[in-house]
């Protein structure tokens, strides 16, 4: 089992969000958090990442307990594409580029070539490389965020909303090629019934 | 050369002409002119309590005294630098207090103890009026930093999270955060040194050669307290953010509220 949920509790400022849920994740599996808004999807996101902690309950990663010994190892199988990015700054080609200056990343570093085949798949013209992010429709910057997460060549790629900015024809390509690759493990929150028809495992946070 | 003293009588034509911003302020309904008022005569009682108390530093010129009054010193800016960054007391006193005390130590020993050589280290007419300056100057620098630092990370909590999650270290995640602090904190002084002596008479010139002092004399003061008030800045701004960034994430590299 790559990770499994166990009875958790989570909770802000003593105000419980969710209590007493389980599930499991197997690798290669696509699994989404459904629920409407506040319901916990993001926050069960972040609790995957290490961002917050459960009040009760357990993580197991690969086995053993999450713990801050093993969190670095689930950070390093995994990408992570939060909901609202900014690096308003930065170049569209400096934000792919900047994970690979991380030290954990070294020699991860992708290919140009590499780079534009994610544009030409996920239908992005070339020429957004040298734009600004800051310039960059709603739709673009998350196609170009989540390219920056398959760069990284992770095994489990954590997206919150990944589609919730895409037309149609963006939204197939996207999930098209993410429910292709059969050994990628996603773990995603959506509102979207096209990506939650290609899941194979549902959480629904409001039938609890 | 002597300098020209000025009666409280021909200073009070000068309080007068402040009608005319006031006016200006109130003409154009800013809601500034009862500040501009208030902060006129908070300025006059305040450099009046100044003269009283420097008066007195400068005749005991006590080192005891002189350190005591850095203490006190510390304590508003530290205080001031808080308050004004609406940060929170607990995570950022200590943070803020060492960051200033360790500029201070590196930059007046070097300036006090190397460049103007003094026998009396702590003598009042040097110690308190430079010392003065940096801490002054830090306490400015420093808010900008932390605000910019601290409003940026709570506004671009997702950017954060981002380049953790993908493998960042906390030291790494955070530079963007760091560079954009210090941008905003020093690029007015970088502007400020860059046309030096090309567009504005600098303030301690002016008052040296008010002083009179030559003008060959107070240009030297002028750089001493040019390099001394940046250099002192770049120290308290980084080594407060980093310490503060101690006690702020947890092991998990999770911020708490600021």
């Amino acid at each position: 089992m790559l990770l499994s949920i166990k009875n958790i509790d989570i909770g802000f400022n003593g105000k419980s969000l969710i209590s007493g849920l389980s599930f499991d994740i197997e690798k290669g599996d696509k699994l989404v958090f459904k629920g409407k808004s506040g319901s916990g999807k993001t926050s069960l996101l972040n609790m995957i990442t290490g961002f917050v902690r459960p009040t009760y309950g357990s993580i197991l990663f690969e086995g053993s307990a999450l713990q801050k010994s093993n969190l670095n190892d689930l950070r390093k199988k995994l990408a992570y594409l939060p909901q609202q990015l900014s690096f308003n700054s930065l170049g569209v080609k400096q934000f792919l580029e900047m994970p690979f200056g991380f030290a954990n990343n070294k020699g991860l570093t992708p290919t140009h070539e590499k780079v534009l085949e994610y544009f030409s798949i996920f239908d992005l013209n070339h020429d957004l490389l040298n734009s600004k992010m800051q310039e960059i429709s709603g739709g673009e910057k998350q196609r170009i965020a989540l390219i920056s997460c398959l760069l990284l060549q992770r095994e489990i790629l954590l997206l919150d909303e990944p589609v919730s900015a895409l037309d149609k024809n963006s939204k197939k390509k996207v999930i098209d090629h993410l429910f292709g690759m059969d050994d990628l493990t996603v773990i995603s929150a959506s509102h979207d019934q096209d990506w939650f028809d290609a899941c194979n495992k549902i959480v629904d946070l409001d039938t609890r | 050369m002597e300098t020209i003293e000025i009666s409280w009588g021909n200073l009070f034509f000068g309080y007068l002409l402040m009608v005319i911003p006031i006016g200006i302020m109130w003409y154009y309904r800013t809601g500034l002119a009862k500040d501009t008022l208030i902060a006129t005569l908070r300025m006059t009682v305040q450099l009046l309590l100044m003269g009283l108390y420097l008066t007195v530093l400068f005749d005991f010129n006590s080192a005891w005294m002189n350190l005591l009054w850095l203490l006190v010193m510390i304590g508003v800016s530290t205080g001031t630098t808080i308050k004004r960054s609406e940060l929170g007391w607990k995570k950022f006193a200590m943070p803020v207090t060492i960051a200033t005390v360790i500029s201070i130590v590196i930059v007046d020993g070097v300036f006090l103890g190397i460049t103007l050589k003094l026998d009396n280290f702590f003598d009042a007419r040097y110690f308190i009026t430079i010392t003065g300056m940096i801490l002054g100057n830090s306490m400015k620098h420093n808010i900008i930093a932390l605000n910019a630092f601290y409003t940026s990370l709570s506004d671009q909590k997702a950017d954060y999270k981002y380049c953790i999650a993908n493998g960042a270290s906390r030291a790494e995640a955070l530079k963007p955060f760091m560079k954009s602090a210090i941008k905003q904190a020093f690029n007015p002084q970088i502007a400020t040194m860059a046309v030096m002596g090309l567009i504005a008479m600098p303030g301690t010139l002016t008052g040296q050669i008010l002083g009179g002092a030559s003008p060959d004399g107070a240009i030297k003061y002028q750089i001493l307290l040019m390099l001394a008030i940046f250099i002192a800045c770049t120290i308290t701004v980084v080594i407060t953010i980093n310490l503060a960034n101690h006690f702020l994430f947890d092991e998990w590299d999770n911020f708490e509220k600021f």
